[in-house]
């Protein structure tokens, strides 16, 4: 999901119709409930025990691994399949966007049967793309959040709210990546070593300060754009950017959250999925022209979310071990390989599927539960 | 490294190119031709994309080539590069742009 705006000079809701379902449960799923993990992390129960050394504290990493794990199969995979599904299962979207439908496919398949064939020349620059890219990935799908809300309760963003909401979200993104890219530096994602660029020492500290420089000015752009609309301001606003700076900068390099590291990507999904399920829904009542109702929403839920859920344990599960049974490529190449082909796909799919000034998304993206459910909504 | 064939045969080495690099450059003349081809006869997003595409796969040999880098500066014009570049795929094959 990524944002798109008028960039003329604000944007204003056409009608105000806040939330999907009420300000708590679309808060939490926006990312209150990422931010309330991380405060539980960090400041109440503690999992490990800080003197036992690191046996207990590898065993903390192993158990949120294991937890963050199975969450993979029924959110984070899912949340691509849904993209894939948002797109290649009608003639008309693919018709709509065929060089994502066909081209990127091709390109990104030619990529990672390379990558395939040399673990050690290819491999590691293809996953390199999507480690680098996913963080501007989450960044977009949090202003699109944003300026989606914004455009449900009416509140005008101003060209300065934009700006400085643009710019702070990708700051917190660079900060986050310059801290990986720093000299020296290697991630190993399966059986692929995954090298630094190698960059100066102190870009790090400058994102660092950038973060903290462009959130003041955020802040003071939120007090003007509030004194603009009477002082009226729409709290859950705020919950995307405070999960981003939760995410890539609060939750990093503390002890106590170390392990939240494992669970951001399903904070994102979780993110995405309560967005894709009422887009899901709004679409097939539409096409269906059957009226709102629980029995209805409970029918197609379940449909999607199985459809979803293969979808998504083939792309990521699946089409690895088919690969590494059919050719001399180890599982651990071809987990690397092909997660990162089909991620890299999501991110274009993504770019193009969910822009706010395609009126169609903008009008089924102004639904509720409420109107779902066979009322007229909150 | 050597920068020039002519460097390298004087000094006896053999210019090994990374397999990457190599594809890239294959990928990015392949759709540089293509959107040449198109160009005028399909909507200018489409055209757009392929334009894109082509940087992308051009992108990847540079990327290929330069990381990891031993060069701190050429590393944080990657890096910036990068992103930029980014920025501009978030219009990739957009409606309404």
């Amino acid at each position: 999901m990524t944002a798109t705006a008028n960039r003329a000079g604000g944007e204003v809701a056409a009608e105000a119709r806040p939330y999907f379902v009420n300000a708590w449960v679309d808060g939490f799923f926006l990312g209150g409930f990422s931010i309330f993990f991380f405060v539980y992390l960090r400041f109440g129960v503690v999992f490990l025990d800080q003197d036992s050394g690191a046996e207990t504290a590898t065993f903390l990493g192993q158990s949120a691994a294991r937890w963050a794990v199975l969450a993979f199969w029924v959110l984070n995979w899912p949340h691509f399949a849904a993209t894939s599904y948002r797109l290649y299962r009608s003639k008309e979207t693919v018709s709509q966007y065929p060089v994502t439908a066909f081209g990127v496919p091709i390109i990104v398949g030619i990529g990672a049967v390379l990558a395939l064939m040399n673990p050690a020349t290819v491999a590691p620059w293809f996953v390199k793309l999507f480690f680098i890219w996913s963080p501007y990935h989450f960044s977009g799908q949090t202003i699109g959040l944003t300026v989606l809300y914004a455009r449900r309760a009416g509140f005008t963003v101003t060209p300065l709210l934009r700006w400085s909401l643009t710019w702070f979200v990708f700051a917190t993104c660079a900060d986050v990546q310059a801290r990986a890219e720093l000299p020296g530096t290697t991630i190993t994602f399966g059986d692929v070593v995954i090298p630094s660029i190698g960059i100066p020492t102190w870009v790090s500290d400058f994102t660092n300060w950038a973060v903290i420089a462009l959130g003041m000015v955020l802040i003071l752009a939120v007090v003007d754009a509030t004194q603009r609309s009477a002082g009226r301001f729409p709290v859950i606003l705020v919950i995307p950017a405070l999960a981003q700076l939760t995410w890539f900068k609060l939750a990093v390099g503390t002890w106590e959250t170390r392990s939240y590291i494992e669970f951001v990507n399903l904070f994102h999904s979780i993110q995405y999925l309560f967005i894709a399920w009422f887009m899901q829904m709004k679409e097939r009542q539409v096409v269906t022209g059957e009226e709102g109702s629980r029995s209805r929403l409970v029918k197609e839920t379940a449909v999607w979310g199985l459809l979803i859920f293969l979808i998504g344990a083939f792309m990521f599960r699946g089409s690895a071990r088919l690969v590494s049974s059919i050719s001399p490529v180890a599982f651990g190449v071809s987990l690397a390989v092909m997660t990162a082909a089909f991620q890299l796909h999501h991110f274009f799919v993504d770019g193009v599927i969910w822009k706010l000034r395609n009126p169609r998304i903008r009008g089924a993206l102004n639904t509720s539960l409420g109107e779902l459910m066979g009322g007229k909504g909150r | 490294m050597m920068l020039f064939a002519a460097d390298a045969a004087d000094a006896g080495t053999e210019i090994t190119t990374s397999p990457a690099v190599i594809a890239a450059l294959i990928g990015a003349m392949v759709l540089g031709c293509i959107t040449f081809g198109v160009a005028g006869r399909l909507e200018p997003r489409f055209v757009g994309a392929f334009g894109l595409l082509a940087a992308l796969s051009a992108g990847f040999g540079l990327f290929a080539a330069l990381i990891p880098s031993g060069n701190e500066w050429v590393g944080l014009a990657v890096f910036v590069v990068t992103f930029a570049f980014f920025r501009l795929l978030s219009r990739f094959e957009s409606i309404g742009s």
